[in-house]
């Protein structure tokens, strides 16, 4: 195997998620190449450095004020079960259409309509009621 | 009885009480987790005002949703299931604004404080997700970090 192929399956192999068959493939490979085994050595040292970034960041300014706000917001409205509960139907809302009208097409459609899902629209309005 | 125990059943009975609408156990409750829903936010977000933003939708959708907790997983980590799913679906709404702004501002070292730990090669790092596409940028920071 050329070393752009071992390189390529390198992140899967330090993963651990390699298949049997690649993972010997890659081992071969790098018992006899150093430049594949110092590719490896770059990026468990790299992966190291990325667990040392912190998974705790401080806001530059207290959030809690505006949560406050919001949650009284929320609590002042009168009709709360009468409002939009999602941002479909929110949007619906503003621009007069029914949320009944709204179809959101299931992931088998989409695959089978475009092969990606990001080529579709998220929903589209029933073609019986628009 | 152990420091973590005594911890967790503070934490359960905030939990309690916040489910039961009071507003100043959720407070404490925010206080406790910000910095890591924050940070989730920050490296996923195009800027730091849209990780604000998401971090304080993030405690507002955990707030309509404490009575769904039913202590089956740790609070934090349906926490942070909440937070994941509040930040991409906020992303994949506004694909435009998803795509990384740099400014200068995103200079900032995040320092853990850690001793021995190179801060250059970690602020590299941190410079490194911000400017990876948008996709790959949360693959990884939901992956690695």
């Amino acid at each position: 195997m050329k070393c752009l192929e071992i390189k390529n399956r390198l992140h899967d192999y330090i993963d651990g998620v390699s298949l049997d068959e690649e993972r010997f493939e890659v081992e071969r490979h790098l018992a006899q190449c150093a430049s594949c085994r110092k590719e490896m050595s770059r990026i468990q040292a790299l992966l190291q450095k990325v667990k040392t970034l912190s998974t705790s960041i401080s806001p530059d300014r207290d959030l809690w004020p505006g949560i406050e706000t919001r949650l009284d917001q929320q609590e002042n409205q009168p009709h709360m079960e009468n409002q939009p509960h999602s941002t479909v139907q929110e949007h619906a809302r503003q621009y007069g259409v029914l949320s009944e009208q709204i179809e959101i097409p299931n992931r088998s459609e989409i695959r089978k309509k475009s092969g990606r899902p990001g080529s579709m629209p998220i929903f589209r309005l029933r073609q019986s009621l628009s | 009885m152990g420091v973590e125990v005594v911890a967790a059943s503070i934490e359960t009975a905030l939990i309690q009480r916040a489910q039961q609408r009071d507003r100043s156990a959720f407070e404490q409750i925010y206080r406790e987790h910000v910095d890591r829903v924050y940070a989730l936010c920050l490296r996923l977000s195009p800027d730091a005002s849209w990780a604000e933003d998401l971090t304080q939708d993030i405690f507002l959708r955990v707030w309509e949703r404490l009575d769904s907790f039913r202590e089956e997983s740790a609070f934090s980590t349906w926490l942070h299931r909440i937070a994941v799913n509040v930040t991409l679906s906020a992303l994949r709404a506004d694909k435009r604004r998803s795509v990384r702004i740099f400014t200068t501002d995103d200079l900032t070292v995040h320092d853990r404080g850690d001793e021995g730990v190179d801060q250059g090669s970690i602020m590299d790092i941190e410079q490194a997700i911000k400017i990876l596409p948008a996709q790959a940028r949360q693959g990884f920071v939901l992956h690695e970090i």
